[in-house]
């Protein structure tokens, strides 16, 4: 067990359990996402528009209740439906860009390691134990901390903090593939190392990489939202749902949409991208699939 | 085997040296602390004469240098907050984290450990559909918000349990289970594969052949054959417990370290926040290290 944290087994176990359920996970990730390009269309409201006269407004199926906000409005009376879709957009591109940073780093420094073997490997192989050794939110906390919150610090603490495992499964699929004929035979065509790296190797290893990136943005949607919701994420005027929860946090007793609304959300977002994920799995790596 | 295990400290020492590097590297990417700390008329002699006291005007590998002797001297500096010892402020802190972080393994031990074995015993069932349920939401739900949510209701609603602090054995209940249900589902997904795995094997078969009753095959046979894998994937999410109980420890004011981090980042107290990190941090890297120990000599087949 040199390897610090195993890798989450979310079990092909999800496949028998619900045939429908990655039909319907695929629909609710698409839903998100369509949420997220379309917002501007889809929103009812403008979601900075603060109208005092809906402050605190429940949602409609309750009584007072109207669809003017139909998942009720916030203390200064903004629509939270259009802030949850509003709220979409900055979870989905933070956490896009970052595993595409955590992954782009991982994959190439795993490549690295795994092709070049020995001392190389060994040092690799050290740095990427020690990132999973880091308390994963207190050293995201602390790199946001001295960064300054913004967008882009997020992502790049997100990608600093998540690189690790991609290298870890890169590295150890490099080392299975290696001296595999294929690749054998290319270096005896005197392919040069870094062409091999990247024409025969790295598309045996994509799947693996697919994969673990949809169940990362999961982790990374609530990794992001806790920091909002600590106040060293997202800022204002900034929307994130992690954010919305801790403003409404206030208000928690006599408006509980302010809280359930948000939470309820990242809960669909990441139980449908790991459903995804796993559905995903199953289909494009049935080795790391478990039952 | 002992080869293995020097091998094993060696690496362990090696990481942690890149953890130490990284807790460095902390406090280097803030900047220069002399806009921090120092008042906005200071004046650049002022400013450089604070630089060279605090040896910022060094070369950087030096100023590491002097910053991991200080710490093999358990020295990570003045918290600026408090006027005291970072690393002492930090140490005070980490038995309610141990605390919380034990209880709520204890509950999700509990609650795992059922779950999974049943579900295993009863595959594709309605109980093991159930189990599954319960593993796939526990892993998709945010720490706070549940968190938010138990306290809306047995705290405020109901009025059973008090919303914060630490206290009797009352005040670790909602903390607990808040910080454990994320470890509960991750244990009774793998203690149910576990199981699976187990009782799928030649040597339980064998048992149950040779006519033992099932709960005896199970309980006694199947279940010591699994308990290496969950007992090392439980120590595992020891570590993500003390990790992630800064979220529950900010939601109900438990005074752990996760509290006095946020605390101190908030107060832009970087002692205090680098203290915290590497403490956690070398806690975790030893905790790996035993898991592996103990593995290895659990099952000597086992090398890396």
């Amino acid at each position: 067990m040199s390897d610090a944290t195993p890798l989450p087994r979310r079990a092909a176990w999800l496949r028998d359990m619900l045939r429908g359920a990655p039909v319907l996970a695929t629909l609710l990730v698409a839903f998100f996402v369509i949420a997220a390009v379309f917002a501007p269309w889809i929103a009812p409201h403008d979601p900075s528009e603060q109208n005092f006269l809906a402050s605190l407004a429940p949602p409609f199926w309750q009584e007072e209740g109207s669809l003017a906000n139909p998942l009720g409005a916030d203390n200064l009376g903004r629509d939270i439906l259009s802030r949850v879709i509003y709220g979409a957009r900055v979870s989905l591109v933070i956490s896009l860009f970052a595993i595409v940073l955590a992954g782009t780093v991982g994959v190439l420094l795993g490549l690295i390691a795994g092709y070049a073997g020995g001392a190389i490997d060994s040092l690799v192989m050290r740095i990427v134990d020690a990132f999973l050794a880091m308390p994963f939110i207190l050293m995201a906390l602390g790199f946001v901390a001295a960064l300054g919150p913004s967008v882009t610090n997020i992502i790049i603490v997100m990608g600093i903090t998540n690189w690790a495992r991609y290298a870890r499964l890169v590295r150890g699929e490099v080392l299975s593939v290696k001296n595999r004929d294929f690749v054998a035979l290319a270096r005896v065509a005197g392919q040069p190392r870094w062409r091999i790296g990247i024409k025969h190797i790295l598309p045996n290893v994509t799947n693996s990489i697919i994969v673990l990136a949809t169940l990362d943005l999961g982790r990374v949607i609530i990794l992001e939202s806790s920091l909002s919701f600590l106040g060293l994420g997202v800022q204002p005027p900034d929307i994130s749902w992690g954010l919305m929860l801790s403003d409404g946090r206030a208000y928690m007793t006599v408006a509980w949409w302010l809280t359930v609304v948000p939470g309820m959300t990242i809960l669909l977002a990441v139980l449908s991208l790991n459903i995804f994920g796993d559905w995903l799995r199953d289909r494009l790596d049935p080795r790391q699939a478990r039952d | 085997m002992g080869f293995y295990i020097l091998r094993r400290l060696g690496q362990t020492a090696v990481t942690a040296v890149f953890v130490s590097m990284i807790v460095f590297s902390l406090a280097r990417v803030t900047g220069d602390p002399t806009i921090l700390l120092l008042p906005t008329e200071a004046t650049q002699e002022d400013r450089d004469f604070f630089r060279k006291q605090i040896g910022i005007d060094q070369p950087l590998h030096l100023q590491y240098l002097t910053f991991v002797g200080r710490v093999l001297d358990g020295d990570m500096g003045q918290s600026f907050r408090y006027r005291e010892p970072a690393l002492g402020l930090v140490l005070s802190r980490l038995p309610a984290t141990l605390q919380l972080a034990f209880v709520s393994m204890l509950f999700a031990t509990l609650i795992a450990l059922p779950v999974g074995i049943l579900a295993a015993v009863r595959r594709d069932t309605w109980i093991d559909t159930l189990a599954r349920w319960f593993a796939t939401l526990g892993q998709a739900t945010p720490t706070f918000w549940l968190g938010l949510i138990l306290m809306l209701f047995f705290a405020v609603h109901l009025g059973w349990l008090p919303t914060s602090g630490r206290g009797g054995v009352e005040h670790i209940i909602l903390p607990a289970i808040t910080l454990g249900w994320f470890s509960a589902a991750a244990i009774a997904r793998l203690t149910r594969s576990a199981m699976l795995e187990a009782m799928q094997s030649d040597f339980v078969r064998f048992e149950r052949l040779s006519g033992l009753p099932e709960r005896i095959v199970v309980l006694k046979h199947a279940l010591r054959n699994a308990a290496i894998p969950i007992v090392t994937y439980m120590a595992l999410q020891f570590g993500v417990l003390l990790s992630g109980a800064v979220v529950t420890e900010t939601v109900f004011a438990w005074p752990g370290v996760g509290l006095i981090v946020v605390d101190a980042i908030n107060a832009r107290d970087y002692p205090v926040v680098q203290a915290a990190v590497l403490v956690t941090a070398m806690f975790i890297l030893l905790l790996n290290l035993l898991v592996d120990l103990v593995y290895s000599w659990l099952d000597p087949r086992i090398r890396y």
